[in-house]
């Protein structure tokens, strides 16, 4: 006999034993039942769920043809793990490593801390590798809450707040040196919001892309009273430069030396976890408080010390920029190798560069320039003996000068690409850990099913016989179960009244050895 | 005046026009829908405008009006919204056609179990839960309504 059985909607040859066709789910067996209410619903249900797994919606995953592969077959599983009939099994672990896994296809991280003192142009540097201002670069310290900005299909903000204990723990942090903090604290009347923010749920908003600078300002200034309460801000944006890696998160930090211990906790932790730092220093004072942070780093970084990159902030304020720098970069090789900071020359070497962000940025900003930005400008292309009457015909050569691009291809070519081969191997393991679990499950279900099946051949009496064993089973485990606990009760009792009898004998053996 | 049924997806725009109470999808640029980016949406929009103008032989944007299909994305919506400020004769909620869609297919067609598990829609399920439209993950039980038959529940 034939052991396949032809569907006779599609014509799909299926194996003899099944019901529906696992193409399109036509009932094959018909002919052997006219009642068609039997397998109608049944029907329907499959040929439906066959249908829509074709339509399941996919989040595309633009880094990563594999990875998008991979992503699209477990959001087709995820649908499956919602239908009822799977929702009873016991698929919770299986639920949450799909999720996991998806977060880490949609939302790859590759972090990149931005640490320094304030004021050492970390948002403006920021900004110029994102291609637009999104962080605040006032004149005064802006940076107050930790932000997070990433590549991301929708603009979003989201910001987390401190709960109840993580705000207690702050506010017993604060160190003698938050004198200014709590000045500001008061004359922002932040104390009355407080009960408003502190622990307050997340709040994600989608808005459009020019809004972010905006919705950004309000949570993030330190001039406005709701910072205090954020813990943390994410900010996704759909515009970023097209080679920016998608997978690469800058974290704006507020600083190692914050005057609240809890809130420089929180970016030593950044700095423990990122997976490349990036240290900001003023080139125009490089001072123990610079040598003092770098070191922090270090600190922090011990276990992978190649993670850290060291960027002279504002070159383009040196004297004589590129004879300063020069001298500047050897005394960084001498006095930043050896214990407890880069173990080569050569490692100094390639992780110490320099940056002009904000020329950067006026030049990408140039048509939209004010008078006084034009003129720091025309300064610089003075100073870099071009000249300032022609800046549009120079505006690449003085990109160029900034040495951001150079920052740019660190990011993209060297760190984000080997991240990405490392990420997309654990990527793939976790992808077969997935499929060998939907694999198990699926064995389960179809033994639990083909067993029904087989009962629901049997006649009433084969069924009350399997019932009838099944209990007989279970009378039997308790059994044993109750025969063992009173086994072990008596080994118990037995073994107290050894130890009474020998303990008096052996004390006083112990004491006569005295 | 030209007018055109715009159906707002994620990504893409689907156009309509009417005659004799049917709705025949219009091809752009030989493409069944338009792709747009939400982005650059005012780029995009303007060049949809021009690639009209010139498929329908118009002297000027002016003859062009849309009646609106939004989508259950409210930042998609708005968006669009604002940039084709001047053209919308009419602006219809999804949420409030889908609501007609359920209503009419629970009354007359039961077989398709549209009450129990729902109309897909642009990547969710919508159900009607006491009169009111709710909205769920996409479910893979849900009836798939195809963007050309949404238009056929436009009051």
């Amino acid at each position: 006999m034939n052991g396949t059985i032809a569907c006779q909607e599609c014509g799909k040859k299926n194996a003899a034993s099944r019901y529906f066709c696992e193409k399109c789910g036509n009932f094959l067996q018909k002919e052997t039942i006219q009642n068609k209410s039997v397998y109608e619903i049944p029907e329907m249900k499959i040929a439906r769920i066959l249908e829509n797994l074709k339509l399941t919606p996919h989040n595309k995953i633009v880094w990563s043809d594999t990875v998008d592969l991979y992503t699209k077959k477990v959001e087709k599983f995820q649908a499956l793990m919602d239908l009822p009939e799977l929702k009873e099994m016991e698929t919770a672990n299986l639920k949450e490593k799909m999720m996991d896994f998806l977060e880490l296809c949609y939302k790859p991280d590759f972090q990149i801390a931005f640490v320094g003192t304030i004021k050492t142009g970390k948002s403006t540097l920021i900004n110029s590798l994102l291609g637009h201002n999104y962080a605040s670069m006032a004149v005064t310290p802006e940076t107050a809450a930790l932000t997070k900005f990433r590549s991301s299909p929708r603009d979003y903000v989201e910001i987390t707040f401190y709960n109840k204990q993580e705000w207690k723990e702050l506010w017993a942090s604060r160190t003698s040196a938050a004198d200014a903090f709590m000045k500001e604290y008061k004359e922002l009347g932040a104390e009355k919001q407080k009960k408003q923010w502190v622990g307050h749920e997340a709040i994600y908003k989608e808005l459009a892309n020019s809004a972010i600078e905006s919705e950004l300002a309000i949570w993030s200034s330190s001039k406005r009273a709701e910072h205090y309460f954020v813990k943390e801000i994410e900010v996704g944006i759909s515009s970023l430069p097209k080679d920016f890696p998608k997978q690469v998160v800058f974290v704006d930090t507020p600083g190692l030396s914050d005057p609240v211990g809890y809130r420089s906790d929180i970016t030593k932790q950044y700095i423990r976890k990122a997976n490349a730092v990036f240290v900001c220093v003023d080139a125009q004072k490089v001072q123990k408080e610079e040598i003092e942070t770098i070191s922090s780093v270090f600190s922090f970084s011990f276990h992978n010390k190649s993670k850290v990159h060291i960027i002279a902030t504002h070159w383009d304020k040196l004297n004589k920029p590129v004879t300063d720098w020069e001298e500047q970069k050897k005394w960084f090789e001498k006095r930043i190798v050896g214990k407890g900071f880069f173990d080569t020359v050569e490692m100094a070497r390639t992780n110490v560069t320099y940056a002009a962000a904000h020329i950067f940025n006026l030049c990408r900003d140039y048509e939209s320039l004010e008078e006084e930005d034009r003129i720091t400008l025309m300064q610089f292309a003075l100073g870099m003996k071009l000249n300032p009457l022609e800046l549009q015909e120079h505006l690449p050569e003085l990109k160029k000068l900034t040495n951001i691009e150079y920052i740019r291809n660190i990011v993209t070519e060297e760190l984000a690409k080997k991240y990405q081969v490392l990420l997309s191997e654990d990527i793939e393991k976790k992808y077969w850990d997935i499929i060998y679990m939907v694999k198990r499950i699926a064995e389960e279900k179809r033994g639990e099913t083909a067993k029904i099946i087989e009962l629901s051949k049997a006649s009433i009496q084969e069924m009350r016989k399997e019932i009838a064993d099944q209990k007989m089973n279970y009378e039997e485990i308790a059994k044993c179960k109750e025969q063992l606990a009173k086994a072990l009760k008596t080994v118990e009792k037995q073994t107290k009244k050894r130890m009474d009898s020998i303990l008096p004998y052996l004390t006083s053996v112990v004491e006569n050895e005295k | 005046m030209q007018t055109f049924y715009l159906l707002i997806g994620k990504n893409q725009l689907f156009l309509y026009q009417k005659k004799d109470s049917k709705y025949t999808r219009q091809y752009i640029e030989g493409n069944p829908a338009f792709q747009y980016e939400l982005n650059n949406a005012n780029h995009d929009m303007d060049r949809l405008l021009d690639l009209l103008v010139n498929e329908c032989n118009l002297n000027t944007r002016a003859e062009l009006e849309f009646i609106v299909i939004g989508n259950e994305d409210p930042i998609c919506s708005e968006v669009m919204k604002r940039n084709l400020e001047g053209f919308i004769l009419e602006w219809h909620e999804i949420d409030t056609i889908l609501q007609t869609a359920l209503t009419l297919y629970s009354n007359r067609d039961k077989k398709r179990m549209i009450k129990e598990w729902g109309i897909n829609f642009d990547g969710k399920n919508y159900k009607l839960e006491k009169n009111q439209v709710s909205k769920e993950k996409f479910s893979l039980l849900g009836y798939t309504l195809e963007e050309d038959a949404v238009l056929n529940f436009l009051k």
